[in-house]
């Protein structure tokens, strides 16, 4: 009885320890947890600003009125001088080195263990990838554009020859187009462009001949090759002519699609920019 | 009785089973207040229990945060008893949840491809290699990168041509002319409708980029089209029907040289080009080789003169026999014997240029190479050089003045036979 009696009191006496040891666990348990957790948003915290901060730089290209991305403003029509052609050339570059910092950034820095953070991470590095490319485009093809006004200030040094010196003009001329020609050949010639480089040079190149074949003609005094050499120059004409249409055109296809790009960029980054807010505001009420 | 906390010290209330500052079990240091041998007993037992449930609750708290680390913030927490719940939920945070990651805001995540073409309204068969392009495409990409191949053919004209490339979102552009079938020009008889048929084919993602067939007229190997509906002259694609390397010109010149014998009563019996020969000016030799290639025409491949309209003003196009055709047929408008006196000329190594007037086409051969000076050919008049009216065929008189005054005229246009390299036209034949 004794015994028994002993029995009960020692299996309710276990029972309630049991409870102890079980709530010793959950306290065991616990605590870390909550510390854990507490870092942890912290962390998610910090990277969700410093990711948000990061997205500023996009928005500021985008807003900057002078590259104008997003064609708001009225298209001016008058062509670039080089010193505003280097002037663009320097906005871009210091954007592009904003947006490599920002890579750089998102490269080295520490990812919260949350695959909703990691998909962001990818998607915003994505972003600055895309909008460099996108820089880096304009900036090729400033730098095509300078290339032309190179070419266009090489062959106006064709005007000053001599006329009593057909040989001399013959050089004049020669050499205000072959440098022309230097000035294609070393141009980095944005892909969209590669024909019309191609074609430019060639028609450049035509130049070059018609112009020895006129000389020729006049120097022996041909009246019929004078006649013919007419006829191939109309025939160059009307080949710029088509040229000039040709790059015409594809430029203001290629603009569009590059104003396209910089709007799918914008639309990007204010989903982005949406997301972070919303979490940095989830966490903030929590 | 009060109840302090044996790990901070701090005063508990009744009942309370966990301390309210340190959160350490209120319950566990109980026992050891009432202690007895036989609790004790139990209580090295409970501590035996609590330091293997201490080892185990470490190694299911690693596990746990562990998993947390890999399950993302949707991760389930443990649950707890009733008892502990409210504790909990003072001590420790709410779980992480984030506003799940909207796909759509990721660029590049799938790529699309996209293409512009151009492809011309019509082809000239006499003209095709030297044609910029039969297709013209730029391709591109939305962001990412994908490789394309390109497939283009006119099924009946051309072969079927096949470029892979790879494309981003930089424009790639590339012009593609397909090879021709075997004589495919030369059985081009009349002009016909065909079709371009073109595809791109993304072959990252396998899809169809692309099909299509554009609609093209392909003229007849010998339509001419001087002028197009925009006004715009092509005069100089008549220079395709030069053809200095036909097997026909080279029989011509072979007469041509028998004619020389007759007419110089063998003093000049060879067709020499621009070579000095005893007994001759160069003019002369110039003339005589000119007045033989005539001559052998008219007298011994009996072509006649066919005296159709011809106006190098419409833009209608306008059947030009080559001058192959002109000698097997015997005959042949003024264009026609202009380009075949010309490729006789020209195959010489002499220098020939096509005038072209209003409604006419005649030749100018230059007297010597780099002379400046010229006899005019009127290559129509092939009646005339059998009855030995020669100066009704080479007019040999024309001086810098009479040649800037007749070039001066309405419509006239010389176009230098010379020039067809560096025009890009290549020979029909």
């Amino acid at each position: 009885m004794i015994k028994s009696e002993t029995s009960s009191n020692l299996s309710a006496r276990s029972l309630r320890l049991c409870l102890a040891l079980a709530c010793c666990l959950v306290a065991a348990l616990g605590m870390p947890i909550a510390a854990a957790e507490a870092s942890e948003r912290e962390q998610v915290r910090t990277y969700l600003e410093l990711a948000r901060l990061d997205l500023t730089t996009i928005d500021v290209i985008l807003a900057d009125t002078e590259l104008d991305l997003l064609e708001q403003e009225a298209v001016d029509d008058e062509e670039l001088t080089e010193l505003q052609i280097e002037h663009y050339r320097q906005l871009l570059a210091g954007y592009r080195s904003s947006l490599a910092g920002g890579l750089s950034e998102l490269d080295g820095r520490q990812v919260p263990d949350f695959s909703d953070l990691r998909l962001h991470r990818d998607a915003q590095q994505a972003l600055f990838q895309a909008a460099d490319s996108l820089l880096a485009e304009y900036e090729q093809i400033l730098g095509y554009t300078a290339a032309l006004l190179q070419m266009s200030l090489s062959l106006e040094n064709m005007a000053y020859y001599d006329e009593n010196d057909l040989d001399a003009t013959y050089q004049t001329i020669s050499g205000a187009i072959q440098e022309a020609l230097e000035c294609l050949s070393a141009a980095d010639v944005p892909t969209f462009l590669t024909y019309v480089n191609i074609n430019l040079a060639d028609s450049l190149t035509q130049l070059d001949e018609a112009v020895l074949y006129t000389l020729q003609a006049a120097y022996i005094d041909d009246p019929v090759r004078i006649y013919a050499a007419s006829y191939r120059m109309d025939i160059l004409m009307r080949h710029f002519d088509s040229l000039v249409v040709g790059i015409d055109q594809n430029i203001v296809d290629r603009q569009n699609k590059l104003v396209a790009e910089a709007e799918q960029i914008a639309q990007i980054a204010g989903g982005l920019s949406t997301w972070l807010d919303q979490n940095i505001s989830l966490l903030a009420s929590d | 009785m009060s109840r302090y906390c044996r790990h901070c010290g701090a005063e508990l209330d009744e009942g309370q089973p966990f301390c309210h500052v340190c959160g350490q079990p209120v319950a566990a240091v109980q026992p050891v207040v009432k202690k007895s041998k036989k609790g004790l007993v139990i209580v090295v037992g409970a501590v035996v229990l609590v330091v293997l449930v201490s080892v185990l609750a470490g190694t299911l708290l690693k596990q746990a945060l562990a998993n947390r680390g890999q399950e993302t913030s949707r991760t389930t927490r443990p649950t707890t008893t009733a008892a502990t719940s409210k504790q909990t939920s003072q001590t420790s945070a709410k779980q992480l949840e984030l506003i799940p990651f909207p796909q759509e805001l990721m660029l590049g995540r799938s790529t699309t491809v996209a293409c512009n073409v151009k492809v011309p309204e019509v082809i000239i068969p006499a003209n095709y290699r030297s044609l910029d392009y039969v297709v013209y495409l730029q391709c591109w990409t939305d962001w990412g990168t994908s490789d394309v191949l390109v497939s283009v053919e006119i099924p009946g004209f051309s072969q079927k041509y096949e470029q892979k490339i790879a494309v981003s979102r930089l424009e790639t552009e590339i012009s593609i002319r397909p090879p021709l079938l075997p004589d495919a020009a030369s059985q081009l008889n009349s002009s016909k409708e065909a079709q371009i048929v073109l595809s791109v084919r993304d072959l990252t993602s396998d899809t169809l980029v692309l099909q299509e067939s554009r609609p093209v007229k392909l003229y007849s190997r010998y339509d001419m089209q001087w002028i197009d509906a925009n006004g715009t002259p092509y005069y100089e694609n008549i220079l395709a029907w030069v053809t200095p390397e036909a097997e026909e010109i080279r029989t011509l010149l072979r007469l041509a040289a028998d004619s020389a014998n007759e007419l110089t009563e063998g003093a000049l019996n060879a067709i020499v080009g621009y070579q000095s020969v005893p007994g001759f000016s160069d003019e002369q030799v110039t003339y005589v080789q000119v007045i033989s290639m005539m001559h052998a025409l008219s007298a011994k491949l009996n072509v006649k003169y066919l005296m159709a309209p011809f106006s190098a003003t419409s833009t209608e196009l306008q059947r030009v026999a080559t001058p192959a055709q002109v000698i097997q047929s015997a005959g042949g408008l003024c264009a026609e014997t202009a380009v075949t006196i010309a490729s006789a000329i020209q195959a010489t190594d002499m220098h020939a240029v096509l005038i072209i007037l209003p409604g006419h086409m005649q030749v100018a051969v230059e007297t010597w190479r780099g002379s400046g000076a010229y006899f005019l050919i009127e290559t129509t008049a092939l009646d005339a050089v059998l009855e030995g009216n020669f100066d009704a065929v080479v007019d040999y008189d024309m001086d810098t003045a009479a040649w800037n005054q007749y070039l001066s005229g309405d419509g006239m246009i010389a176009i230098d036979c010379d020039l067809a390299g560096q025009l890009g036209i290549l020979a029909i034949d």
